[in-house]
């Protein structure tokens, strides 16, 4: 059975909220074994360090050769986004 | 696209912080466009005719789908990406500001003789809606850290989390809701503006560039992000003026105001709290003066799979009254707080950033208001528009 909780404490579970979606630890939990959300976590951390120093790689490159015209960084960033994450979409 | 910020305040960030930001700008849109798809599309072809077989009937709304979504991969990975993507907003922002305390205070201080307020309540405690929880999962909510410093980490935060489309000085929500009054009711010249909930002042600085005769006032009951707000907005050389208030125990005299303003504020509070700020927004209003909040689509207003869409921010967004205000009928709650019926309107104007100022024209001038859409009204996505709603004060 649900503990009964105050609907004006923000510290209780939101009204509504289905059984175990919060570990003990509070967070959300999305996956069956709680690692999985850790992994999860660690991995777009460490994409978004890649991607950094991707954008450094570049500025380099610029400076090496500023003749050539550099990339569309909004653009490359989306196709990196999608290349890296492709896996997670819906077959 | 990740924004920069215009005003002197903003951080000077190193080309690692810069970089870091846009990332998380383009997985925030990544998640926001194409996982959310998927996730619309595996609910289609998964879960709701497992749920049908099941109970011999599609769910019958959010909460349902909610509770039948949370074993599909679609939204685990959905969900474990967003909350990340969002973590990271705050994360990625968080050096530069601390780093830059100093710099920041002395702009602050140079830009104190300008015209504008704010005053302080030190005797004020802050809820606990504000300080039991890290609101948007943003560390220390809007009281957390030294000096103006949660103000700031909002700001440039809110830069990263809106990927352009709350404007360049996100102030697209008030803009809009501002033009749109202006629009369609051309006489109504308030004399005298207040903004509820306004944290840093981003959505209360639009109405006074749209009212410039106009007294602007702004409450919140955070110190850093009014203190960061006041300078924020001084340094844009508009006068605002701001005070450390709580929106439902107001220190203003009755019949004050023409217009009281609310931004994605009413979903923040408990429902108590809730019924508290309506009758103050009431009582200090002035007889013909109108109260107006932007908000997000109510539920009974949108189906029940983007209803649910909607409400994820409810359970894993540190937002727990989400939910509860969006079950919640609008107008019922402009008449609880004395407003009469016929004197209730709503409305959906769409983003003067995005679709221009003609767009919002077309939209005031339009003898039947535009409908909630499902999948853009109130939503960061392509061809966002924002819902708001309120009454006439006779």
């Amino acid at each position: 059975m649900a503990a009964l909780s105050d609907p004006e404490d923000p510290l209780a579970p939101p009204e509504g909220a289905p059984a175990g979606i919060f570990g003990p630890d509070g967070r959300p939990r999305f996956f069956t074994d709680p690692a999985v959300d850790r992994f999860a976590a660690a991995l777009l951390s460490l994409a978004s360090e890649v991607w950094v120093q991707e954008e450094r790689l570049q500025a380099l490159e610029a400076r090496a050769r500023p003749d050539e015209t550099p990339k569309d960084p909004e653009a490359a960033l989306k196709a990196f986004i999608d290349r890296v994450f492709a896996p997670l979409r819906e077959p | 696209m990740s924004l920069e910020l215009r005003h002197e305040m903003k951080p000077s960030l190193t080309a690692e912080e810069a970089a870091r930001g846009r990332f998380v700008s383009g997985l925030r849109r990544f998640v926001l466009n194409d996982l959310a798809a998927d996730m619309r599309a595996a609910y289609e072809r998964r879960v709701e005719p497992a749920f049908e077989r099941a109970h011999g009937r599609p769910p019958a709304d959010g909460g349902e789908i909610h509770k039948a979504m949370r074993s599909d991969p679609a939204f685990q990975t959905y969900s474990a990406v967003r909350v990340q993507a969002q973590k990271m907003v705050w994360d990625c922002v968080a050096p530069a500001v601390a780093r830059e305390r100093q710099r920041r205070q002395e702009i602050a201080e140079k830009a104190e003789g300008q015209s504008g307020s704010v005053t302080l309540d030190p005797n004020l405690e802050a809820p606990r809606n504000v300080t039991a929880i890290d609101v948007h999962l943003m560390p220390g909510s809007y009281t957390g850290g030294e000096a103006m410093d949660a103000g700031a980490v909002y700001d440039q935060g809110l830069a990263v989390f809106s990927m352009g489309l709350m404007g360049e000085n996100l102030d697209d929500i008030g803009s809009s809701m501002a033009a749109y009054i202006a629009h369609r009711f051309p006489d109504f010249q308030p004399a005298k503006i207040l903004d509820l909930g306004c944290t840093i002042g981003h959505n209360t600085l639009p109405w006074k560039v749209r009212y410039a005769k106009a007294d602007v006032h702004g409450v919140d009951v955070a110190a850093p992000v009014l203190a960061y707000g006041s300078a924020r907005a001084k340094l844009q050389g508009q006068e605002l003026h701001f005070h450390q208030m709580s929106a439902d125990a107001l220190n203003f005299p009755d019949a004050s105001f023409d217009l009281v303003f609310s931004s994605m504020f009413l979903h923040e509070l408990s429902r108590k709290t809730r019924e508290k700020v309506f009758r103050e927004a009431y009582r200090v209003l002035r007889p013909g003066g109108l109260m107006l909040h932007m908000e997000l689509p109510p539920n009974s207003q949108m189906n029940a799979f983007d209803g649910f869409y909607l409400d994820w921010d409810c359970y894993y967004n540190n937002e727990p009254f989400y939910k509860g205000y969006r079950d919640e009928d609008p107008k019922a709650l402009c008449l609880k707080a004395g407003f009469a019926a016929d004197d209730y309107f709503q409305f959906v104007v769409p983003s003067i950033g995005i679709a221009g100022e003609p767009a919002v024209v077309t939209a005031a001038a339009s003898a039947k208001p535009l409908p909630v859409r499902d999948r853009t009204t109130g939503r960061l996505a392509e061809g966002v528009s924002w819902f708001g709603y309120g009454a006439w004060r006779r």
